[in-house]
């Protein structure tokens, strides 16, 4: 009998190693704290100010304990999704709007509205505003900590050496390329290292709202927005953009060899960018032209899970704790990202991070916008990207993409 | 037997043990890891594949049905993505094994330094894939690409191996039989070296040359190892996925043209968040390994001759 | 055909498997080369073959100097110990190979190979894969596969030593027929030395790659021109003694415990040497030659044997049941003329 009892504990011992860390979820510690679990992936400098806010927050506040665990960047999404699905998973993350939207319909996503204060819209950026609230339901289900973004690269020495003016606009940045292809007949005028992220900036600046999320449907099908893919697959077919990286995955490294003079990359890829001896490089804001100003805004912010309510209220707080200027402020010198909040940015700490960072000037969040944070956007940024380069490799006419760009957008909206 | 041996013997002990259930309690460590690890998630899989209306994250659904399979045999993607697979396999495991019996015979000859040139064919299986990958795409490179350059010498205009989307195929099944040449030329060369050197000294007193030796002897000999390869081969080449990241900066081809059954599978499960899509092409794509297993034992049978 | 060997030698890296090897094969006849293993009678063959380069010397068939012509030219059909048959074809198609590869068109070759097959008496078998015939089936194969394509030379390295016994009896008396059917000439490898005596019109025997001696098997048993090969030959084996040429020319044991009246006196006084004396060599009729003890009687199926002892040495003798000997007793034994050898202790010379 004994020995059928350790075999009993070998097949608990087993099967307990498949869900492994399954005492999180919210529960409540044997000193009467209420335990709040974070999972990131940040790494560094950032994990080293995450485990420092986390210990601050903690030492303040007597009835709450934050948890961190740190995951590994690959699959992060699945195994969050993985594990809140089996009530294994973390209280909160840090993310994009998006990755919440998947779990809005389910109801696995807290209303951060019952903890903000009630003027929370008026204190942060409208774009991020709008983003966080861009669910099916109208809710706000992330709070919004940082925003990055694509900024435009371009070879100074070049631009200086040619009397090249930036371009303020995409007409100008074509003519800026036909005279460096005068020039240098094998270099590259410009690249865009997200096509998405370039294809979804031609669009919103035609004054289309790309995703209507009331119906669950696309609104990109129209001839403003078909002249534009012309136009970006025009600037391929004569070579003045370049189409895909030829050296590594990203355009860094093909700008790096002056293979490639500009390109619109996000701002964290400025560690990466390391010109020839002689050269030099600069920033500047992504170009406009259309009916409305708009450049592409990345905002991350805490996504809280459903949980019982004073789990729900204490990582809530802790979130809040993150957004507050001070916090906030640092978090964004760590990780090299603008704050979307007017209290962060009247900080000290943030003025003397932003000063004579133009790269952060140049992120222009304050006309930044975002794709609707609805189930099946990933569907529709993968699209966007298809529509351009379909066009640009002469694969498919504009039309026909457009139409069956449309198509594969709304029946991924409306499966969501 | 393990019964009797272990239960024979003993004359004290009780409960399961000196029964014929003995055994199991051995075996249930391994067991159970089968189960949880390996039985369940098929198990799973399949389920969901039924499910119609399946949420991953609360598990509801609104009932069995085959609407997960009409709706990705329907789906452009997804077909696209047959093709592409199909059009892999059918190119990629002829040819790496053509090339690879080729190769393999020549390094099964007794020369001075070979094992310098065994040791280089070996090379890319302990490679990095990035480094690969970096080399691969400067090799395709349509303005310096060597391949072009080689090309070039016959009059061929440069073609753009990684930015048409027409040519994204051919790229891949180069890619393709290259990355699976090593792993076929250590299995043929194992099998080359299963053979009598007899029956090759038989054929010489006879006169046969030594293609003849080669076409007479060494493939009908090598036949079942070839016929492994190619089974093995072809699975693996059903499931091509990992290859398209070196090449296309990890998108399935220049304007995502280049979908294979693997890649739909991950796409409609990591991007989508279909996950009974995903369990339903992956039901698919195992039919397909299946019916490919089948005909590999069939023909194993057949071609057993010692 | 005639095959002239001359002067042969073969190195390898750390021995010399054949030496300084000379002597000619007798035109369609069956020769055995015949030694322990390890004696250079395998490189022998496939040096016939062409298989094996040569070191020095030089190989003639009829006036062809073959030395360093490759085996296809040579005209040799080869069957090897363990058959070699090409597993993947049948009967027919390993029978007719040989002739695939001369491009000999198919009905030509179909209808000579099935001829063959009649000859070796497999034609009944014509379309089964080797797997699935017998030891004896699969060795004929081989013969009919070397014999197709009418070789000048028919070689057959150690043919009958993966049979089991009623087998090889059987095969060798087959190979005996086959090679009087067809008057081919023929050289067979093996270590057995009652396969070679049975089958073969002579028998070269070889020890360390040098030639012992060529002959005729009755001859070779019956006058053995070294030491070396009247022990190599018979069963049971030859007794050996070691002694010396005592004063009358007579042999006397090395301990002169006793001495063995010899009937011819060829030996040096004070030499040393060694009696061979074959079994069947010692009768108990008359009186002469030596005083012996009977150390044990037995019977080894039909052959009655016993152990006697001549002074200090023990030696083995047939001894029929008409003599009532018992054990213990002592008796006086005669040696025979022929089966008494005498050789010289040094050299292994038969004197």
């Amino acid at each position: 009998m004994k020995r059928i009892i350790t075999l009993f504990l070998a097949l608990a011992l087993a099967l307990s190693l498949v869900g492994c860390s399954s005492q999180n979820g919210g529960s409540t510690t044997q000193d009467g704290k209420t335990r709040v679990v974070l999972w990131h992936t940040y790494t560094e400098d950032q994990q080293a100010f995450i485990d420092q806010a986390v210990a601050d927050f903690n030492a303040t506040h007597e009835d709450i304990e934050v948890v961190v665990e740190t995951q590994v960047l690959k699959d992060f999404e699945s195994k969050v999704m993985q594990a809140v699905s089996t009530g294994t998973g973390p209280n909160m993350i840090i993310h994009y709007a998006s990755e919440a939207a998947n779990y809005v319909t389910d109801d696995m996503v807290a209303d951060l509205g019952k903890y903000v204060p009630e003027n929370f819209a008026s204190t942060v950026d409208e774009g991020a505003y709008k983003e966080a609230t861009s669910f099916t339901d109208g809710k706000l289900h992330i709070l919004p900590l940082f925003t990055s973004g694509p900024i435009f690269f371009y070879n100074k020495t070049i631009y200086d050496e040619l009397g090249l003016q930036v371009p303020t606009t995409w007409d100008e940045l074509v003519a800026n390329c036909e005279a460096i292809k005068e020039a240098y007949p094998e270099k590259y005028g410009f690249a865009a290292d997200s096509l998405t992220d370039v294809g979804q900036t031609l669009i919103m600046q035609t004054g289309n709202e790309l995703i209507d999320v009331a119906s669950k449907s696309v609104t990109f099908n129209t001839p403003e927005v078909a002249e534009r893919v012309q136009w970006f697959a025009d600037a391929i077919e004569s070579g003045l953009f370049l189409l895909n990286p030829t050296i590594s995955d990203y355009f860094s490294d093909d700008f790096n060899s002056e293979n490639l003079v500009s390109y619109i990359g996000s701002i964290a890829g400025a560690p990466y960018i390391n010109l020839p001896e002689g050269s030099e490089y600069a920033t500047a804001p992504v170009p406009q032209g259309g009916s409305v100003e708009w450049t592409p805004a990345w905002n991350r912010g805490v996504i809280v899970f459903s949980a019982d309510e004073a789990t729900e209220a204490a990582t809530a707080e802790f979130a809040l704790y993150l957004a507050s200027p001070e916090v906030n402020a640092e978090f964004c010198k760590v990780a090299n990202y603008a704050s979307p909040y007017q209290a962060t940015r009247d900080t000290d700490v943030y003025k003397e991070f932003v000063s004579g960072n133009t790269s952060l000037e140049n992120l222009r969040s304050e006309i930044g916008g975002s794709f609707a944070a609805i189930p099946g956007v990933a569907v529709v940024r993968t699209e966007i990207e298809k529509l351009f380069t379909e066009v640009a490799t002469g694969t498919t006419d504009v039309d026909t993409a457009l139409s069956n760009a449309e198509a594969n957008c709304n029946s991924a909206l409306q499966e969501g | 037997m393990a019964a009797a041996v272990l239960g024979s013997k003993k004359k004290s002990g009780s409960g399961i043990f000196n029964t014929k259930w003995e055994p199991f309690i051995y075996l249930a460590p391994f067991l159970i890891g089968i189960i949880v690890f390996t039985l369940y998630p098929v198990i799973n899989i399949v389920l969901i594949s039924f499910k119609e209306g399946y949420r991953q994250i609360t598990g509801a659904f609104t009932g069995y049905g085959l609407g997960n399979y009409a709706r990705i045999l329907s789906d452009p993607y997804f077909i696209n993505a047959l093709k592409n697979t199909a059009m892999y396999v059918i190119f990629v495991v002829p040819i790496s094994t053509v090339l690879s019996l080729f190769f393999a015979n020549l390094l099964n000859q007794k020369i001075k330094g070979i094992a310098i040139f065994q040791t280089a064919f070996f090379l890319p299986m302990v490679t990095s894939v990035t480094a690969i990958g970096l080399v691969w795409k400067l090799m395709f490179n349509d303005r310096i690409g060597v391949i072009n350059a080689v090309l070039g010498l016959f009059g061929v205009e440069p073609i753009g191996w990684l930015i048409d989307p027409s040519m994204n195929i051919w790229a891949l099944i180069i890619y393709g039989i290259w990355n699976m040449m090593p792993f076929t030329i250590i299995l043929l060369l194992s099998g080359l070296q299963n053979i009598d050197p007899l029956y090759y000294t038989a054929a010489r007193v006879d006169g046969a040359s030594s293609s003849k030796q080669f076409f007479r002897i060494t493939v009908p000999l090598l036949a079942p190892t070839i016929g492994l390869t190619c089974i093995i081969n072809m699975i693996s080449a059903s499931k091509v996925f990992g290859e398209l990241f070196p090449l296309f900066n990890g998108s399935p081809g220049t304007a995502y043209n280049l979908f294979t059954v693997v890649y739909y599978i991950y796409y409609e499960f990591s991007v989508s968040r279909h996950l009974g899509y995903a369990a339903a092409a992956s039901i698919i794509l195992f039919l397909i390994v299946f019916v490919f297993t089948m005909i590999q034992l069939y023909v194993q049978r057949k071609w057993k001759y010692y | 055909m005639q095959i002239k060997i001359d002067h042969l030698t073969k190195k390898f890296p750390d021995t010399v498997a054949v030496d300084d090897f000379t002597m000619d094969f007798e035109s369609g006849k069956l020769t055995a080369l015949l030694g322990p293993s390890g004696c250079g009678k395998s490189t022998m063959l496939n040096m016939l073959a062409g298989i094996l380069p040569v070191t020095e010397g030089h190989i003639y068939f009829d006036d062809d100097d073959v030395t360093d012509m490759p085996p296809q030219k040579r005209g040799v059909g080869l069957v090897f110990q363990n058959y070699a048959l090409y597993p993947h074809m049948t009967v027919l198609e390993n029978i007719c190979f040989p002739l695939e590869i001369q491009k000999v068109n198919k009905a030509e070759r179909i209808e000579k190979a099935k001829e063959m097959a009649k000859l070796v008496q497999i034609d009944q078998y014509l379309d089964r894969l080797p797997k699935e015939l017998s030891g004896g089936q699969q060795q004929r194969v081989a013969i009919a596969r070397a014999l197709i394509k009418n070789p000048r030379l028919l070689l057959l390295d150690e043919p009958l030593s993966n049979l089991d016994a009623r087998l090889r009896l059987e095969m060798r008396e087959e190979i005996r027929r086959i090679q009087q059917e067809t008057k081919v000439t023929t050289i067979f490898v093996t270590h057995d030395q009652e396969e070679a005596m049975s089958i073969s019109d002579s028998i070269v025997l070889m020890k360390n790659g040098v030639l012992m001696q060529v002959d005729k098997p009755q001859e070779l048993y019956d006058d053995p021109k070294h030491q070396f090969v009247a022990s190599f030959l018979g069963n049971p084996p030859i007794n050996m003694i070691d002694g010396k040429i005592n004063e009358d020319g007579d042999f006397e044991l090395l301990d002169n415990s006793t001495v063995i009246k010899l009937n011819s006196k060829v030996g040096q006084v004070g030499q040393e040497v060694v009696l061979g004396i074959r079994p069947e060599a010692i009768t108990f009729d008359e009186v002469k030659n030596a005083k012996a003890e009977i150390i044990q009687r037995y019977t080894m199926g039909k052959e009655e044997l016993a152990n006697i002892k001549i002074g200090s040495a023990e030696i083995r003798v047939y001894l029929s049941s008409d003599y009532t000997y018992k054990t213990g007793d002592i008796i006086e034994i005669t040696l025979r003329d022929k089966g008494v050898f005498l050789f010289d202790k040094e050299s292994g010379k038969r004197l």
